[in-house]
């Protein structure tokens, strides 16, 4: 046996797969289109990002002006016109993407982790802990995240810790459903039986061999949980369970925005649409990333 | 399958009395408590009124007895009165649960009389103007959140042409907007489902040979296209259910539909413990449901989505 | 009222010593009175009558009644009296038990199915309603209240002294009663010949204050026992002029017009018998801007606070009727005295904290003009109103800085203030259901910032707010009462005199308060207490938002005033 092969690699078909969502993307309108929203989505969100959370300039989406109140956009220097304390839309609606992204990003991160582990765990080692972690995978992952998360709020409180607590408390389950599934059919490979034979500890096999193979699954998942994560926070945020004023989410933006409808529609409707193109590109992504690597994936 | 389902109902029942105890202890390990709903605090100072309302409550015995009595009534069937206000809280969930009734299945009907026929021409006209609008609309019903699409309709028909009424529950104009805001979701994904569905259905064989039989065009499609492809369809209602559900607290908020998603919402935000403590319960027992019947239905539609193998 | 094409106002004259505030409100009830006469449900000698009592001349009137005249000759009559149908009415909040006795706060429907004993009229003065008449010993210890003879509840069972004596033993017991704080200490009785007898221990020429609010209404104690804590939801008792029939939280609350009741002999009332309308209902509208929509799209009749950005959108309506003024309310804010490390028990840093505050601003942007900047603690139309109080308290974030560095806090390098180390930057609660406290506090954040002071703004539920207030660095509320000295009796102590500091003179003009003998002390002392409330400020008033009544002109006698709470639903009739 060559010590050149010390532990049997396996060339991933993920890379080709890749090659090939790219291609796919460049061409086909819709998923291009929804790749440059949400690359726009990351642009405004870093930048708002940004300006909540560097003191200096939280100012920009704060200053009032109780005179030029309600204006429209294209007023008074203001691109998108004031709401009703005479601050910027604009840039509140930069604010609020920013939080969005930052509380998607966030959320997903955890779930991921939490869900790959607990999903490879399950799927590799089968038995017990399987039947436990499975049956918990089972009841969790379709809980309506929204009754979860008033629950959990009405416990810890109104605010963006709790939403993003709830949100991660049920999107682990869909990682971890999907790695379960996906571990559970690569374990049979050769390679792995002879990682086995080698010695190889399990974790390792899990690390460098298991784990790398469900990249692309989780990044298609990843796609459409940013865009759950972004709507379960606005949503929470607009029956008061979320975000708190002044904090500058886009759903309490909307929640705002709803006694102005008659004197001024576009508080209420910039932070709407700006959610809405969000979710829409996110989904587009995922929907042409799994086209390419995975229809069995198909989302309802 | 029966291994499934058996794993299914145990961890249900764990299920179901574990939030019950995580409800329980964690809305009284919250700040506050119902008093400050019963009495002004800025008209009564005095200490002795707060203190006497909890012992007539009950609210000042031990945690653990509380939760045992609690559970023991509530699993007989009388889980008491609600505290803000003396109405059984039997009652109350009595006609809010009708109230969601009736605003869940408006939604469901809606959903079934608009997606299916919509589907069904999409996917018979395929690839015309028709076909592509629907979808459209089907991927922006899927996008846009409720609680804008909501905002917006209201703005529309309620604020600037004065068509329906902007909120409340006192007839069947109160019921449209909602309805419709509840079913969006569901509508959209439905239509695509069947969409796709009857479009697989009419590339097969025995179309043709029906066709050729002189069957007439809406005979083909309409009966027997179209019982063919049910069968997914039939797999999505629980999902669907189950997130009309969710969806339902939202909207009821929103449009002031005193349902039970509604006094789910208040009684949280109010901490009315009992009310609360109910409400939860009872939906985790119907969520748990919907989503067996969504798993089963799964399962039964699509053998390759079935749990990796036996054992 | 518009007749003819011509705007009909009343007098302006000198001598009549009203406000400019009163002086709409003034002109309302004028017109309402002329529209009761176009309408004839009053004849030319009520008119007369009623418009001497609102303080108008013989010739002013008669000039007011001229045009009109002339006008109900060549215009239709208006539509006549109609009996039955249902009146609905929008409520600003959700709904709480009935019952007068223990409540979270008091709902519209207390006044369909309870009565007062005494009540206060358009102009706040106390007149009989229950008690038909009372007599006070001349050492100001004993009343002796003379109870309409042969009152009932709605189940029937009698109403007497001897009921009305046990209600106010529950309303003044601590442990029964929410509102005892404002009792006197006392004894009640009942008296020979149907009356009830108050000995206090100390005369109290405010306690008609406290007997005509809506937590002294009277209600049948023997069914409040039977039901226990299901009275005022299941079922409820009293001796007004109509029953309850549905209580449902979150939907409405129905009352229907009961026919054997005796009727009532408030003065100022036209309806002495039996009420008009069928039934009432309530709905409650939370979201602000839903109130306005409900009005215009004719779900309901009447509506009470839409927001401020539709109020001139509802003038503009041919079909509604609007009326507007302010309320008997405050909103405030309140730092925390007992907190030392933040200087709020320095007078100074207290002025600076008011002056940064643009009052108008807040009134025209958070309210849209519905709203009056208070420099004092009640607003100017209250009828012992001290207008001295409007020399401080000004917008002049000039003086606020100059204040501030006077008292020790100098601007650091990030821009906050700071003395011995510590900043001054300081969480303020606020109460969510009071949503535009929010909004008030929002535009107060960057006003603080701008004199230096660091404010951030944390906005909790009832049951988060109200346990962690009495710690809080500062908190805000709006209070709503009938009897707004009291009020401030209260929340001078609220949430702890060492979270307020003891003001020892505003201390003694609050006795001066509680022990005047007649309505001339009272108004000394009512004066007193503004006069050092706006010089010490042992809470900021900030503004008192207007209350906003708009009813359909298919509905008639229904009339909010600006001294009780919620209108009476006697008089109420409805076209259809």
């Amino acid at each position: 046996m060559s010590t050149a092969l010390a532990e049997p690699m396996e060339v991933t078909p993920e890379a080709n797969r890749l090659a090939d969502a790219f291609a796919l993307v460049r061409r086909s309108k819709l998923a291009l289109l929804g790749g440059v929203i949400t690359l726009l989505f990351f642009g405004v969100g870093t930048v708002g990002a940004a300006i909540v959370l560097v003191p200096s300039l939280q100012h920009l989406y704060l200053d009032q002006n109780l005179i030029d109140t309600l204006k429209p956009p294209l007023t008074g220097g203001h691109l998108l016109g004031t709401d009703n304390l005479g601050r910027d839309l604009a840039w509140r609606v930069a604010a609020g993407t920013g939080i969005s992204l930052l509380v998607g990003v966030a959320v997903t991160a955890l779930s991921v982790v939490v869900g790959m582990t607990l999903g490879a765990v399950s799927g590799y080692f089968r038995g017990a802990i399987d039947w436990l972690i499975s049956g918990l995978i089972d009841l969790t992952w379709g809980f309506p995240l929204l009754l979860l998360a008033v629950i959990v709020v009405g416990i810890l409180q109104p605010g963006l810790t709790s939403v993003i607590v709830a949100v991660a408390v049920v999107n682990w389950a869909g990682f971890a459903r999907i790695i379960r599934a996906e571990t559970m059919s690569l374990r049979e490979r050769e390679f792995v039986e002879a990682a086995r034979a080698l010695g190889v500890p399990h974790w390792r096999i899990i690390l460098r061999h298991v784990i790398p193979n469900t990249v692309g699954s989780t990044l298609i998942m990843s796609s459409y949980y940013v865009a759950y994560t972004v709507i379960a926070e606005a949503g929470l945020s607009f029956i008061g369970m979320g975000a708190q004023a002044p904090t500058p989410s886009l759903g309490v933006m909307i929640f705002s925005g709803r006694d102005y409808l008659y004197v001024d529609a576009w508080m209420a409707i910039v932070p709407g649409v700006a959610i809405a193109l969000i979710v829409l590109g996110l989904n587009t992504l995922g929907d042409s990333l799994r086209d390419v690597f995975d229809p069995r994936l198909r989302r309802f | 399958m029966r291994n499934f389902v058996l794993r299914r109902l145990t961890f249900s029942i764990f299920l179901v009395f574990l939030s019950s105890i995580v409800v329980f202890f964690g809305m009284r390990a919250a700040p506050g408590d119902v008093t400050t709903q019963l009495v002004n605090p800025a008209n009564s100072y005095s200490a002795y009124l707060v203190p006497n309302l909890k012992h007539i409550l009950g609210l000042d015995k031990p945690l653990l007895s509380q939760y045992f009595s609690f559970m023991g009534n509530t699993l007989r069937g009388h889980p008491g009165i609600s505290l803000i206000n003396g109405d059984p809280i039997s009652r109350i969930i009595g006609s809010a649960g009708l109230e969601t009734l009736k605003l869940g299945g408006a939604a469901f009907i809606l959903t079934l009389v608009t997606a299916i026929p919509l589907g069904i021409l999409a996917a018979r006209r395929h690839n015309s103007l028709l076909d592509q609008g629907t979808t459209f609309v089907a991927v922006l019903g899927m996008g846009i959140p409720n609680f804008f699409l909501a905002v917006l309709l209201i703005s529309l028909f309620s604020i600037h042409l004065r068509w329906l009424p902007a909120a409340g529950s006192s007839g069947i104009r109160f019921l449209i907007l909602p309805a419709f805001v509840l079913s969006a979701e569901a509508i959209a994904i439905t239509l695509r489902l069947v969409r796709s569905s009857v479009l697989e259905q009419l590339s097969r064989d025995y179309v043709r040979s029906l066709r050729a039989r002189g069957l007439p065009e809406w005979r083909v499609v309409g009966v027997h296209a179209f019982r063919n492809a049910l069968p997914p369809v039939f797999a999505l209602i629980g999902t669907l259910a189950r997130n009309l559900l969710a969806y339902t607290m939202i909207v009821e908020v929103i449009f002031r539909w005193p349902g039970l998603g509604y006094q789910l919402v208040q009684s949280i935000l109010e901490r009315y413990y009992t009310l609360a403590q109910v409400l939860a319960l009872m939906l985790t027992v119907l969520v748990i449901f919907f989503n067996l019947l969504a798993d089963l239905g799964q399962q039964f539609a699509d053998p390759r989505v079935r749990e990796g193998g036996r054992g | 009222m518009r007749l003819a094409g011509r705007r009909i106002s009343g007098p302006k004259g000198p001598g009549l010593g009203r406000r400019r505030e009163s002086l709409s409100a003034h002109d309302d009830h004028v017109e309402g009175l002329l529209e009761q006469y176009v309408e004839q449900s009053i004849d030319r000698r009520q008119f007369f009558k009623r418009a001497g009592a609102l303080g108008l001349s013989m010739s002013a009137a008669s000039a007011l009644l001229a045009p009109v005249a002339s006008a109900a000759r060549r215009v239709p009559a208006a539509a006549a009296l109609t009996r039955g149908g249902t009146f609905i009415e929008g409520y600003d909040r959700d709904f709480t038990k009935m019952d007068s006795a223990q409540s979270g706060w008091a709902d519209p429907g207390y006044y369909a199915l309870y009565e007062f004993t005494m009540i206060r009229d358009v102009k706040g003065k106390i007149v009989p309603a229950m008690a038909e008449s009372w007599t006070i010993s001349p050492d100001g210890k004993t009343w002796t209240l003379h109870i309409r003879k042969g009152l009932k509840f709605q189940s029937g069972a009698p109403c007497t002294a001897k009921d009305v004596a046990e209600n106010f033993n529950v309303f003044r017991g601590p442990k029964t009663g929410q509102n005892a704080i404002f009792w006197p200490p006392m004894t009640v009785s009942e008296g020979p010949n149907n009356t009830v007898v108050l000995k206090l221990k100390k005369p109290d020429a405010a306690l008609p204050e406290t007997l005509a609010t809506e937590y002294s209404m009277i209600e049948n104690l023997a069914m409040r026992k039977t039901l226990g804590a299901k009275y005022g939801a299941t079922g409820a008792d009293g001796t007004g002029p109509f029953k309850l029939t549905e209580f449902t939280p979150g939907k409405q609350v129905r009352v229907t017009r009961w026919d054997a009741y005796p009727g009532s002999n408030i003065p100022f009332l036209q309806n002495h018998g039996k009420a008009y309308v069928n039934e009432v209902r309530w709905v409650p509208i939370t979201q602000a801007s839903g109130r306005a929509n409900e009005m215009e799209s004719g779900t309901v009749h009447a509506v009470k606070n839409p927001a401020g950005q539709d109020v001139g959108r509802l003038k503009g309506d041919s079909n509604l009727v609007v009326q507007e003024w302010p309320a008997i309310a405050n909103s405030f804010m309140s730092p925390n005295w007992g907190l030392k490390t933040l200087g709020f028990n320095d007078i100074r840093v207290r002025q600076a904290l008011s002056h940064a505050i643009d009052r108008v601003g807040i009134a025209k942007s958070v309210f849209f003009g519905h709203a009056v900047p208070t420099y004092g603690p009640i607003a100017p139309n209250f009828k012992w109103y001290n207008h001295a109080v409007e020399q401080y308290n000004q917008f002049d974030p000039g003086k606020a800085a100059k204040l501030l560095d006077q008292a020790g806090w100098v601007k650091g390098s990030s821009g906050i203030r700071e003395k011995n180390g510590q900043k001054l930057s300081f969480t303020h609660l606020d109460w969510a259901a009071q949503a535009q406290g929010k909004l008030i506090m929002e535009a107060i954040v960057p006003m603080m910032k701008n004199i230096g002071v660091e404010m951030t703004v944390k906005s909790l539920e009832s049951a988060a707010f109200f346990p962690a207030y009495p710690k809080s660095q500062s908190f805000g509320y709006e209070w709503l009462w009938s009897a707004p000295v009291d009020v401030l009796v209260i929340f001078n102590v609220i949430p702890s005199p060492a979270y307020n500091g003891g003001l020892k003179d505003l201390k003694a003009a609050f006795t001066q308060w509680q022990t005047a003998k007649n309505d001339k002390q009272l108004q000394a002392a009512a004066q007193k207490v503004q006069l050092i409330w706006a010089a010490k400020l042992p809470k900021i008033p900030i503004v008192t938002r207007n209350d906003i009544w708009v009813h359909s002109k298919k509905v008639h006698g229904w009339n909010p005033t600006q001294t009780m709470l919620y209108p009476l639903y006697n008089d109420v009739w409805v076209e259809h």
